[in-house]
């Protein structure tokens, strides 16, 4: 009797469980289709903005801008992003891991994290961290994109920085996410993505309002702050859909271990049954 | 009927409006400017103001945020900001942010900032202007 009690309790929680991981599953699944949105929207601006400055550096030179300049030493910048939150499979696991290494391979490294799981896993860790971003999720304002942008902006320029990567995942789709490593600065002008419609640019000589200074200094910056943005919005589609991959899995494992369970229990009930006949059957030839 | 280009404004969280007008205007950061088909090339930056596209007779508003223009004979690429159709624009919440805004530069608190509230002011006040406009434009 005790055991079949058992039984049921341990079915009653499974079935809570799988009741909200299949929640978590369906919130992630609808974030996921928002962040991914706001993705392609933003891809068509980050082309168009490549092409523009890949024509203009070309007029320009490199040495035109302090966040183009190249540097042969000083030191590096690392930015971190990692989710607020766990409960989505290997995500933060991979990245921290490769963060990791990368810290252990060049000790000297400046950190910049975002999301609390990585400040956690540093903290833990006794590293410095320079500055941390938590609660950027799930709304990436373009406000806390341009206070990162300062901040890196400043590191380069103002405390000679040699170069400043970033370390994110990369949403490839629902099922492949990849941890990679990029570079935010300095900006390598002939090596950005954009259509490169040479023609019109070698035509037309441009003409410059109000100077070709003023407008490289704006374009730069802003270029700076869409490509954080977007990598922002890369890896919250990346939790996400980790999340809702992890969700999906869990939800499976609640319903098989249901499935398991109540074979259990219809077992005990069948075996107390079969007992309680052959006891009465017992109780019954005794009596003859 | 005179010759028709390509328009395209673009911003970081909106979708690509793509129009074909005869004349656009353009708030350039020194001074408004047109440009209809055929126009030299340039590359301008925009202060936050009133975007017309002009098509025909028709005539559409639209606020932006500052940002650039590049301009070419046949196509010109608006790379906004924020972009909003002039008929959308929230004139409640930009008389809000236009008096949040001049309290705190009249204030000059100290830590508060400064330039950001002035950029706050100029982009309510754009907004305005531009709702103004296309109310005068309707009637």
């Amino acid at each position: 009797m005790a055991q079949i009690k058992e039984i049921k309790t341990r079915i009653k929680s499974v079935k809570n469980i799988g009741q909200i991981t299949k929640a978590m599953k369906m919130v992630a699944a609808a974030r996921l289709k928002r962040a991914q949105e706001r993705i392609l929207g933003a891809r068509p601006y980050a082309i168009k903005m490549a092409d523009v400055m890949k024509n203009l550096a070309s007029k320009a030179g490199e040495e035109v801008h302090p966040l183009l300049a190249i540097r042969k030493e000083g030191p590096t910048a690392l930015m971190v992003i990692t989710a607020d939150r766990g409960l989505c499979g290997s995500f933060n696991t991979n990245v921290l891991r490769q963060a990791h290494h990368f810290m252990q391979e060049n000790p000297e490294t400046v950190l910049l994290t975002v999301g609390k799981k990585g400040r956690d896993f540093f903290k833990r860790r006794k590293y410095a961290i320079r500055r941390e971003w938590l609660g950027v999720f799930p709304r990436v304002s373009m406000e806390t994109v341009l206070e990162m942008r300062d901040e890196i902006e400043r590191m380069f320029v103002a405390e000679k920085f040699k170069t400043v990567k970033i370390l994110y995942t990369e949403f490839k789709s629902v099922i492949t996410q990849k941890t990679t490593l990029d570079t935010l600065l300095p900006i390598k002008v002939a090596e950005l993505p954009g259509e490169g419609k040479k023609k019109d640019y070698e035509a037309g000589d441009y003409e410059f309002e109000p100077d070709i200074e003023t407008i490289m200094e704006k374009l730069i910056s802003q270029y700076l702050a869409t490509q954080i943005h977007r990598y922002l919005l890369e890896s919250f589609s990346s939790e996400m859909g980790a999340k809702r991959n992890a969700m999906e899995a869990a939800s499976k494992n609640a319903g098989e271990m249901m499935a398991k369970l109540t074979l259990e229990f219809n077992r005990a009930r069948q075996a107390m049954i079969t007992k309680e006949i052959a006891e009465i059957v017992g109780g019954a030839a005794a009596l003859q | 009927m005179s010759k028709t280009f390509m328009l395209q404004v673009v911003a970081p969280d909106q979708p690509v409006l793509a129009e074909e007008p005869t004349l656009v205007e353009l708030p350039g950061e020194v001074g408004e400017f047109g440009v209809m088909a055929g126009h030299m090339s340039l590359l301008s930056a925009l202060r936050p103001g009133t975007l017309r596209i002009i098509k025909g007779h028709e005539r559409e508003l639209y606020f932006i945020a500052g940002g650039f223009a590049e301009v070419n004979a046949s196509s010109v690429i608006v790379l906004a900001e924020e972009y909003v159709k002039a008929g959308e624009i929230d004139v409640e919440e930009a008389k809000k942010t236009k008096k949040q805004s001049e309290a705190i530069l009249s204030e000059k608190k100290e830590g508060a900032d400064l330039k950001a509230a002035e950029l706050a002011l100029h982009r309510a006040e754009a907004r305005l202007k531009a709702a103004d406009e296309n109310k005068s434009l309707k009637k």
